[in-house]
């Protein structure tokens, strides 16, 4: 008797409804979503390409053929050539590496290092507060046009850490990732600031104070995982901007290493030829840049739709 | 919510035709030109500065020559250029031993009417003709270590008779402290009103060629006194005429005083042209000067010039045209269209647009034509080329480095890829419509050969083996050229010159500089090959020979820093020499000495092409001198035609 | 109220001067050789380092030692005429000796400020008593100069004070156009967006801004220039006739859009989301009510205040219109000094726009908490 009234009781329990977490929710819900799927896919080939293109880049270098300059698009260069007789196709293809590496890079700098000053600053309040509010007031202050142009003439020419594996050259690309992510922290940091005084005030948080839990105990395990799904947004929004950077830095004249294919110096180099008719160089680049940028915008719409949790009923 | 959508409309409203009604109270110049000939032109950088003196870039200097006039000037249509008298009255008399030229000066040159001069019952501005002592003041304001002179002083230090201890005593005066001027030089004196005298403390013959530069032109100590030690006493009414001004005639207190000439109104010369309007990149309003002395169109020229129709306006006085009006227009996209839609009247033609433009024979195309547009090239004295630091330890010490470099380099795809065939290959340093140019010969370094070039580049892997300076893999350590723009033009020639060097297997990485730290890096000789060109300053070998004499790494402008005893030796004799065919010989030697160090990697030497619209008159460009608009004529009916179509 | 105004007024000080500290370091670290920078290339080093001395570039950065040192190289031969500034030979010193009596340097002469010794071959490094007080120091003059609108421009030696009266119009009457046609356009196109939201428009609209953000900006200048120059040339470029700013206007209007309409998407949507909003709605109301009465309303805060934090940048004007326009603004005007390294217009005007939106900031913080009860003063 006591047996079967068991057993019923156990299949009972199998029958409820699984919690989900809110990652776990975020997930499903993006899983459904075709438009979501689909930007990842987008953006699944051009990280594709970009690794790619290591592979690639000296096969494009040596393909240079004075000859054939500035051809328009053809049976066998699909996209034209440009000055130096290259295909336009496979050049954009390696600016996708450039682009990739810069959004990823400078926000990898920039991210976290708004995410911590934000949280810290929210979180302690007063002094520390005034420091992190004072050092981004002033760097928001000074026209970002002409701080990356100070950065990168500070980096001119110099090499951090030469000669060990983690040399940094200044002068090129790893002066760019930097001065991008000095210059794109700001936002974060007050994004993440504000939202962390609102955290600061939440019921469990408060508890875990009174409780007498140590203030790096708060912040790693209770404040900085509510703050994740913003980042998260920020990066995908980020990565935009630091493309889209990258051609205006081009234009200033402070992007890549002279022979990098970029789709900025692509744009920049453009500038009378869409006058004169030529326009296949430009065309691709932009079109490159568009579908990336379209890409990372709906992809970071729907992260944020799935993971605030007002939308979940 | 409406009450907000009703101000938000006005604000709008407000912030958008605002701004418009505050511009429209600027002047504009509707009708201002009215029955007079006027030339539109445009120019691509903001002019740096109106004072002769500190007149350093090609910009500055062709602004200027419409309203200075210094001593000496040049044959406008003569081919070879040809050095004539413009202030002074004839050639100068040098004294046997070519150390004391005595000028004498014309006696109808007159300034323009400036109220420095004084203002007359009328209101109307005075005038003097031209002084000897007022050369003496420019020479000395070229000395003034207060005046920071770029290419005045550079020309003058160490060859006049007292000025280098002027130049050290102006260091004991305060910037605002004029007196400085009234100081006397040995070097430079007037004889009397009409008479200059000049010692050098060595001949040298080229000196003819910079009493031709707009940086001596004279200035009158009146602009001094009226303009920098005082404020102005009068100020023009809205009639036009001078009336003393409200606090005018005041002394400026010393510490703000300035001795540069910064102001249209303080631009007093001699020249065809006055400066009416100035706007600082904006625009430059020039016209004419009703004072200006008669001045005839030449009646000879070279061989093509009578054909050219360069001569049918001989004899006659000129300036033809009443009103130069310059834009600055910095995108050449922006000056093309202006240029094609009939806003201005001369254009050169950006790169991007060339092949649309010139036929692969070099030749406008049938269309442009037909729009009334004209094609006419010049050759430039200038040469463009990488120099080579010779201080560097790997491409200073290797000569078959340098010169397998020199071998691997494809000129002549640079030229057709990058610059659409507008130049010639630089066979040796020196232009090649210069003397002694044919006589030293092309270099045997300077052609295109990748086999020679992988052969020298197997010496020198063995010279710098040998020094110990190979990488540890027996490879040539990566050369670091060092480029001075950022922009796209730059770019690409960096990622050409790194595709050269490439193909034969020498290691580059090309750095892109702006101007100011691409200088810092030239002169602290942090650099191992960087670009360069030479613009030349006056038709003489030894303007081109100079920038190789040892002597003159210290003084800055031997920026290669290549030492030759035996090419010292050569140029010590040839600077005192007059020209003659012996000097010719010793020229041509020293170029061969160089063609051999290869201590620069010669590049081009530039065509340039210019479209005048057809109804723009009497167009040649000269190749070192300024100040040639006064020549030029429109034919206003002509104009009037092309634009009505 | 007032001890938090004074509060942030003390913040805005120090943010000042912060922002003076780092452009006074990044730009003395960008110089590079700023006296050939004005002088040209073929000055001669002489005449650079006069140069630098008459601008005060050769004085220390931050403070004055009083102390200045000059080292000597007299290579083996003849012994060397030095001369050294210094105003009288008792404020010359090497290694703390008097200079005269160090062995190998005689006292010739003196002449005027100048002293000059005969040195003979060797390596010597003599220190010059300046008498210059702690404060005559780069930084300081900087400060000064600076914080009372004294700089004048090395090139030009006009006030700064003057040239901004003489140019900002221009960079103005470009931005300030652009910026209240975009947010009227941005506003209007937004709002009927996060209307049809999920619908055909949406998508469509969001399609279309994402383009508009990445057509690059010199595209949309060239081919609208390129346009205006076919239908009529006169407008196409310059300002003879002040309606020709429209054009530039227009352009920027374009390509600005794209990225408004985006942000205040989000905003209004956002907004949207809010519980009142669900209630009103699940009362009945109809949403065009709902978002007219007080989902826009609630908008304007931030939206507005996004809107002042851009003001202070308007007065730099946009930099390629104004290239492109041959417009003489203030933007053009900081790209062409950086580049020309006129240091004085280039910390002028950092300093101008670094003061406004200073203000700015204080403004908009302090009008949050006149406007929004919910925030509270801490």
């Amino acid at each position: 008797m006591t047996e079967t009234s068991a057993r019923t009781e156990t299949n009972h329990l199998q029958d409820l409804p699984q919690g989900r977490s809110l990652w776990g929710d975020a997930f499903h819900r993006l899983r459904r979503d075709r438009a979501a799927v689909a930007s990842v896919i987008v953006i699944g080939i051009y990280a594709v390409m970009a690794v790619a293109a290591s592979f690639l880049h000296d096969d494009f270098i040596a393909s240079k053929n004075y000859k054939l300059s500035n051809q328009p698009p053809s049976a066998q260069h699909w996209l034209g050539t440009d000055v130096f007789g290259r295909d336009v196709l496979l050049k954009t293809m390696l600016g996708a590496k450039v682009s990739m590496t810069v959004g990823l890079m400078a926000n990898l700098i920039a991210i976290p290092l708004g995410l911590i000053l934000g949280a810290l600053a929210g979180y302690f309040g007063r002094r520390v507060d005034d420091v992190v509010v004072w050092l981004y007031t002033t760097l928001a202050s000074i026209p970002g046009i002409m701080l990356l142009i100070a950065l990168k003439y500070a980096f001119q020419g110099k090499v951090l850490f030469r000669g060990t594996p983690f040399a940094l050259d200044l002068g090129g690309i790893h002066g760019l990732y930097i001065a991008l992510g000095v210059v794109s922290w700001i936002h974060t940091c007050r994004v993440v600031r504000a939202e962390t005084l609102k955290i600061k005030e939440l019921d469990y948080v408060t508890a875990a104070r009174a409780l007498g839990e140590g203030h790096a105990r708060i912040l790693f395990f209770h404040i900085i995982p509510n703050l994740l799904h913003l980042a998260i947004i920020l990066f995908s929004l980020g990565f935009v901007g630091a493309i889209t950077a990258e051609v205006i830095l081009s234009f200033l004249g402070l992007g890549v290493e002279v022979g990098t294919p970029s789709w900025g110096t692509m744009i920049n180099a453009a500038r009378l030829d869409l006058v004169v008719g030529r326009w296949w160089e430009v065309t691709a680049a932009c079109t490159a840049m568009f579908f990336i940028v379209l890409a990372l915008n709906i992809l970071g719409d729907r992260l944020r739709d799935a993971l605030d949790p007002k939308l979940r009923t | 919510m409406t009450r907000f959508l009703i101000a938000a409309i006005v604000v709008v409203a407000l912030l958008v035709f605002g701004p418009v009604w505050l511009l429209s109270r600027a002047n504009d110049d509707a009708g201002r030109f009215e029955g007079k000939s006027v030339l539109y032109n445009a120019y691509p950088e903001k002019i740096k500065t109106l004072d002769p003196t500190l007149c350093g870039d090609t910009i500055s200097a062709a602004m200027q020559a419409n309203v200075y006039e210094p001593l000496y000037g040049y044959h406008y249509l003569k081919r070879p250029v040809e050095v004539i008298p413009l202030l002074a009255e004839s050639m100068p008399e040098i004294s046997d031993d070519g150390l004391t030229y005595t000028i004498r000066l014309r006696d109808d040159a007159l300034y323009a009417a400036n109220p420095c001069f004084g203002v007359d019952e009328n209101g109307q501005p005075k005038t003097r003709a031209v002084r000897a002592s007022d050369f003496v003041l420019s020479f000395l304001r070229a000395a003034d270590v207060h005046l920071p002179s770029p290419m005045a002083w550079s020309f003058l230090g160490r060859r006049i008779v007292g000025l280098d201890d002027y130049h050290e005593k102006t260091k004991d005066y305060h910037a605002g402290d004029f007196s400085r001027y009234q100081l006397s030089v040995e070097g430079v004196q007037a004889l009397n009103d009409r008479t200059l005298r000049i010692q050098l403390t060595e001949p040298f013959p080229p000196f003819l060629y910079i009493l031709a530069m707009h940086s001596y032109s004279p200035i009158p100590p009146e602009l001094i006194r009226y303009y920098l030690e005082r404020r102005p006493a009068h100020v023009r009414s809205a009639s036009g005429a001078y009336v003393p001004a409200p606090g005018g005639g005041r002394e400026i207190p010393l510490v703000n005083r300035t001795p540069q000439i910064t102001q249209a109104y303080m631009a007093v010369g001699t020249g065809p042209y006055v400066i009416t309007t100035w706007e600082r990149g904006s625009r430059i309003i020039f016209e004419r000067n009703p004072l200006y002395r008669d001045v005839r169109y030449p009646s000879e020229g070279a061989p093509g010039d009578a054909e050219a129709g360069l001569l049918q306006d001989a004899g006659k006085r000129v300036p033809f045209i009443d009103v130069l009006y310059y834009r600055c227009i910095t995108q050449d996209f922006s000056s093309w269209m202006q240029f094609l839609s009939g806003q201005l009247d001369v254009s050169g033609i950006p790169r991007d647009v060339f092949n649309q433009v010139i036929t692969p024979d070099k030749e406008l195309g049938a269309k442009w034509e037909k729009r009334g547009i004209r094609l006419v090239t010049y050759e430039d004295p200038s040469v463009y080329w990488l120099g080579f630091n010779m201080e560097d330890p790997i491409v200073g010490r290797s000569k078959s480095l340098r010169q397998a470099m020199c071998l691997a380099y494809n000129v002549e795809a640079y030229i057709e890829v990058l610059i659409n065939g507008r130049g010639k290959r630089a066979v040796n340093t020196l232009p090649s419509s210069f003397p002694a140019h044919k006589e030293a010969g092309p270099g045997p370094y300077y052609r295109y050969d990748p086999v020679a070039a992988k052969a020298k580049l197997e010496e020198a892997k063995k010279e710098l083996a040998a020094a110990g300076l190979l990488g540890p893999n027996g490879e040539i350590p990566t050369i670091q050229i060092d480029l001075g723009s950022q922009d796209d033009t730059a770019r690409k020639m960096g990622e050409f010159t790194k595709q050269q060097f490439d193909a034969v297997g020498i290691p580059v990485r090309i750095n892109l500089n702006d101007w100011p730290t691409f200088q810092q890096k030239v002169h602290n000789k942090q650099v191992q090959a960087y670009q360069m060109g030479w613009h030349a300053d006056y038709p003489d070998p030894e303007n081109f020979l100079q920038l190789y004499y040892g002597p003159n790494v210290d003084k800055g402008t031997n920026s290669t820093n290549y030492r030759n005893p035996e090419f010292d030796e050569l140029y010590r004799k040839i600077i005192t020499m007059p020209d003659s065919p012996e000097r010719k010989e010793i020229c041509a030697r020293m170029v061969q000495i160089l063609n051999e160090d290869v201590p620069v990697l010669l590049l081009v030497e530039p065509v340039a092409f210019m479209l005048p619209y057809e109804y723009v008159l009497n167009y040649k460009r000269h190749p070192v001198g300024y100040g040639m608009m006064k020549y030029l004529r429109l034919d206003t009916e002509r104009r009037r035609e092309l634009q009505e179509n | 109220m007032g001890a938090y105004v004074v509060r942030r007024l003390v913040q805005a000080v120090f943010t000042i001067f912060g922002v003076m500290v780092f452009t006074f370091l990044l730009f003395r670290v960008i110089a590079g050789d700023i006296a050939a920078a004005h002088l040209g290339p073929k000055a001669t080093l002489q005449q650079k380092k006069d140069w630098a001395h008459q601008h005060g570039y050769d004085k220390p950065l931050f403070i004055n030692t009083g102390l200045e040192k000059h080292k000597h190289t007299v290579p083996p031969g003849e012994p060397w005429e030095i001369r050294i500034e210094a105003g009288a030979p008792e404020n010359v010193s090497i290694g703390g000796a008097p200079a005269h009596t160090v062995a190998g340097v005689t006292l010739v002469r003196t002449e005027g400020k100048r002293i000059i010794y005969q040195v003979a071959p060797g390596e010597y490094e003599f220190t010059v008593r300046t008498g210059q007080p702690w404060y005559d120091s780069q930084f300081v003059k900087y400060i000064v100069t600076t914080a009372t609108f004294a700089t004048r421009s090395i090139i030009t030696n006009e006030k700064l004070y003057s040239i901004i009266v003489e140019r900002a119009p221009y960079s103005l009457a470009l931005t300030v156009p652009i910026m209240a046609i975009g947010w009227a356009a941005a506003m209007f196109i937004a709002t009927i967006v996060a209307y049809y939201r999920g619908g055909l428009l949406d998508r469509v609209g969001v399609f279309l801004s994402v383009l508009g953000m990445c057509i690059p900006y010199l595209a949309f200048i060239i081919g609208i220039q390129y346009l205006m120059f076919q239908i009529k040339p006169t407008m196409a470029y310059g300002l003879a006739n002040p309606f020709n700013v429209f054009v530039p206007v227009g352009i920027g209007v374009l390509a600005g859009l794209g990225g408004n309409v985006r942000f205040y998407r989000t905003v209004v949507l956002d907004e949207t989301r809010r519980d009142y909003v669900r209630t009103a709605l699940a009362k009945g109301l109809p949403l065009r009510v709902v978002m007219f009465k007080h989902i826009l309303k609630n908008c304007m805060l931030p939206i507005l205040t996004n809107l002042i934090l851009t003001v202070p940048f308007l007065i730099m004007g946009s930099l390629l219109l104004e290239s492109f326009f041959g417009i003489p603004g203030l933007g053009d005007l900081l790209l062409s000094s950086i580049n020309n390294r006129d240091e004085p217009i280039v910390s002028g005007l950092t300093f101008l726009t670094a003061l406004l939106y200073v203000v700015a900031n204080l403004a908009t913080d302090i009008s949050y908490v006149i406007f929004d009860p919910r925030v509270k003063l801490s």
